[in-house]
């Protein structure tokens, strides 16, 4: 095994041994901040990409080291910081059709580490112990191996986290109210979880949900959703409306989480009071989309992320193209330490205007 | 037909325009209707807003017809359209399409015109104007010579049109222009085609620091060039390359940046972030392939300048358009060679420069560029376009 492998490994191991998650400012300079700065120095030695790029900052260095690859390159370059035949599997993100899709190269340690990851942030979410759950979805979807979509990777990825997988929706994505009903009957009273994409937990789930109020007790239920908001951004509802309709029926928590492809695994939690965190295993930074230098907190920019898992491709520091604010750091009312943040959606496409946009001199 | 076909000028029915006999160059009912549309464009409140719009209706006047006119003397009495033309403006540009619906009506032949699928307002006020100078009885005999239309992609109706055209003219990017010629056509059909090309700046450091305090007319005329089209027009430049005939050549790039910065918030042109996001990736995938580069981001928002040892076709790859500008340093004009490729489209550089950077570029490599321009007239479009003689072309000689 590669000897500096083995250095990275050491520290990750220290991380995912630390007592909490979500460490102050100073306590995760130790070991976070000393794995990234690693990992800089690896990717810089084993991908001429990464280091081309990193050197073109030149003296200037606005500072291109520290808010990463625009994720957008990994669709159209092949990123990998290992030898090709180290790689075990290839995750590709979701697009549609006729769009480029982004490939993530794994190695089996790499892989691996992105379990330990999520693992140790589920644990931290949910208790050690693996949950009855509820995928608000299709099984289709989720056993689909032509068409590789975030949701069935999401779905997969999540499902480990649970046991007696019961689906919400059929395969036209319609309500089945007999499998809900039956799940909700079946672990009354105990903890459970439900996963799924947000908007079909509020197109498909929740306004059938609410029907059933008198007849079920949603007691004990955790939902974890993800995937973004775009998708029922015309139905106006704020995350703080969704979180409370279900608090209102007596689920026990609400939390949405913030990820991306080029960095599964170490994800960001929605806590309580609303903000995503950033944790142990990862950081967040905002960038000014005019002129690429850091914002202070309260300002909204580019979301620049960090992740201490990519080792076998240089996605351990990327920008991505999300909107978002950092509210602060290590003050949320929730107790947790880290950044706390809030997306606010996507750089918006970029139109060829012709020239009406120019005064005429 | 396809259910989104859209039909916005002149004749209605666009197949029935294959049947009609075509016109001399340069008839008088088509120089009659430009002149009356120029009127009319000139004239109009509105126009002034677009001023892509105001130079094509500068350019239709009857007196620049004239000018143009006379290097035809040779074939006028014997030079007749060829027949139906087909034209598809580019998606990039808004205003290509009229110049080219112009040059095909003047050579004579019954013209299609398909407009590209994005609202830009200078076409949808051009088409207005067009429409109300047709509805004039005077020019009811040409009404039937014209048909705008838009359609999408995929419909089979391009592929109906192609087989009947004497004249196919194709602007657009590399895969719209093969998938239009795939179309089978007419034996004798002629093919103009305008694909996606790149442009080069050619600056003299020592005249930029000659002149070190009066850059602002140079900043103009390449701001012109370049940002008055969002720097997406082939002929905007893209590569730019700065002559070592000085030794502060540092110092002369950076005043010439320094006064494209000062003119782009003078004239002030808005930046989206968007458009400075799609430079960033662009410039980074640049670097990316090789080493010795550098990406200065001293004047974003503004621009992005990729200081990179980069061929035309490689900058062709990444360009993006909206301030993206690929810098090199040469130490003479033949140093070019090395970079060129027939991509290239139009070389801007000094007035005094033209003539000489026009003598060595064609030594060097024959044919490869297709204009040598002073700086400010990148985009003037003319008669001779893409190497192509658009009148002579698009016509043929009855003896």
């Amino acid at each position: 095994m590669n000897q500096s492998y083995v250095e990275y490994e050491t520290i990750l191991n220290s991380i995912l041994a630390a007592e909490s998650l979500y460490p102050t400012h100073h306590q995760k300079l130790d070991l976070t901040c000393k794995l990234t700065g690693y990992l800089d120095d690896w990717h810089f030695s084993n991908n001429s990409d990464y280091r081309n790029m990193v050197l073109s900052d030149g003296n200037n260095a606005l500072g291109i080291r520290s808010f990463g690859i625009p994720v957008r390159l990994f669709k159209q370059r092949d990123l990998m910081s290992v030898s090709r035949n180290q790689i075990v599997k290839t995750m590709l993100s979701s697009g549609t059709t006729g769009q480029q899709k982004a490939k993530i190269y794994l190695d089996k340690n790499t892989a691996r580490n992105q379990s330990l990851i999520l693992s140790r942030i589920m644990s931290d979410l949910l208790g050690s112990k693996r949950l009855p759950m509820l995928i608000i979805d299709s099984e289709r979807i989720a056993k689909d191996r032509t068409v590789f979509s975030a949701r069935t990777a999401g779905i997969r990825g999540f499902s480990i986290f649970g046991k007696d997988v019961h689906f919400a929706l059929r395969e036209n994505l319609d309500f089945n109210k007999d499998v809900v009903v039956d799940f909700f009957t079946k672990y009354k009273d105990q903890p459970k979880l439900l996963f799924g994409f947000t908007f079909l937990i509020w197109q498909k789930f929740f306004k059938n949900i609410e029907k059933l109020e008198d007849t079920v007790n949603f007691e004990g239920s955790t939902i974890l959703h993800g995937g973004g908001w775009k998708k029922i951004e015309s139905e106006k509802i704020s995350k703080n409306e969704f979180k409370k309709y279900f608090l209102d029926l007596s689920f026990k928590n609400v939390h949405d989480y913030y990820g991306m492809v080029e960095q599964t695994g170490s994800i960001f939690i929605e806590c309580e009071k609303g903000y995503f965190h950033s944790n142990i295993f990862n950081n967040i930074k905002v960038i000014d989309p005019l002129n690429f230098k850091e914002k202070k907190y309260g300002e909204a920019g580019l979301v620049s992320l960090e992740s201490i898992a990519p080792f076998s491709y240089p996605g351990h520091r990327i920008l991505t193209e999300d909107i978002g604010m950092i509210i602060g750091e290590d003050t949320c009312s929730c107790g947790r330490g880290g950044k706390y943040f809030e997306i606010n959606g996507r750089l918006p496409k970029s139109e060829i205007r012709g020239c009406s946009n120019v005064i005429q001199l | 037909m396809s259910s989104n076909f859209e039909k916005l000028v002149g004749n209605h029915d666009i197949l029935s325009l294959k049947e009609l006999n075509v016109l001399p160059i340069f008839s008088e009912s088509v120089i009659k209707f430009f002149s009356d549309l120029s009127g009319i464009i000139l004239k109009d409140k509105n126009s002034q807003n677009f001023p892509d719009l105001m130079t094509f209706g500068f350019h239709i006047r009857k007196s620049n017809i004239n000018i143009i006119r006379k290097n035809y003397s040779d074939i006028e009495k014997i030079a007749y359209g060829r027949g139906l033309a087909y034209h598809i403006g580019p998606s990039n540009v808004p205003m290509n399409f009229a110049f080219s619906l112009f040059y095909s009506l003047l050579a004579g032949n019954p013209t299609i015109v398909r407009l590209p699928s994005s609202n830009f307002p200078q076409i949808i006020h051009l088409i207005n104007l067009i429409n109300l100078t047709l509805d004039s009885t005077e020019h009811l005999s040409l009404r039937p010579y014209l048909s705008l239309v838009k359609f999408d992609k995929g419909t089979d109706l391009s592929a109906e049109i192609s087989k009947l055209s004497e004249v196919r003219a194709v602007w657009g990017s590399d895969a719209t222009v093969h998938e239009i010629l795939s179309h089978s056509k007419r034996l004798k059909c002629k093919d103009l085609v305008f694909p996606a090309r790149l442009s080069w700046s050619v600056i003299s450091c020592k005249r930029i620091l000659d002149h070190a305090e009066h850059l602002c007319d140079l900043a103009n005329d390449f701001f012109n060039d370049t940002f008055s089209m969002d720097q997406n027009a082939c002929s905007s430049p893209t590569q730019v390359f700065f002559l070592r005939d000085t030794h502060n050549v540092e110092k002369a790039k950076s005043l010439f940046w320094r006064a494209i910065k000062e003119k782009i918030i003078s004239r002030k042109y808005e930046i989206s972030s968007s458009v400075v996001m799609e430079r960033e990736i662009a410039s980074v995938r640049a670097v990316m392939t090789s080493g010795n580069t550098l990406i200065r981001r001293d004047y974003l928002p503004h621009f992005h300048v990729v200081v990179k040892d980069i061929t035309a076709s490689e900058a062709m790859k990444h360009s993006v358009g909206g301030g993206l500008f690929f810098e090199n340093e040469i130490d003479t004009f033949k140093c070019l060679k090395g970079y060129l490729s027939d991509q290239v489209q139009t070389v801007t550089t000094h007035k005094q420069d033209v003539l000489s950077l026009r003598i060595q570029i064609n030594e060097a490599c024959p044919g490869q560029v297709d204009r040598v321009v002073q700086f400010g007239r990148a985009l003037d479009f003319g008669p001779i376009w893409d190497g192509y003689d658009l009148v002579r072309e698009m016509s043929h000689l009855k003896i």
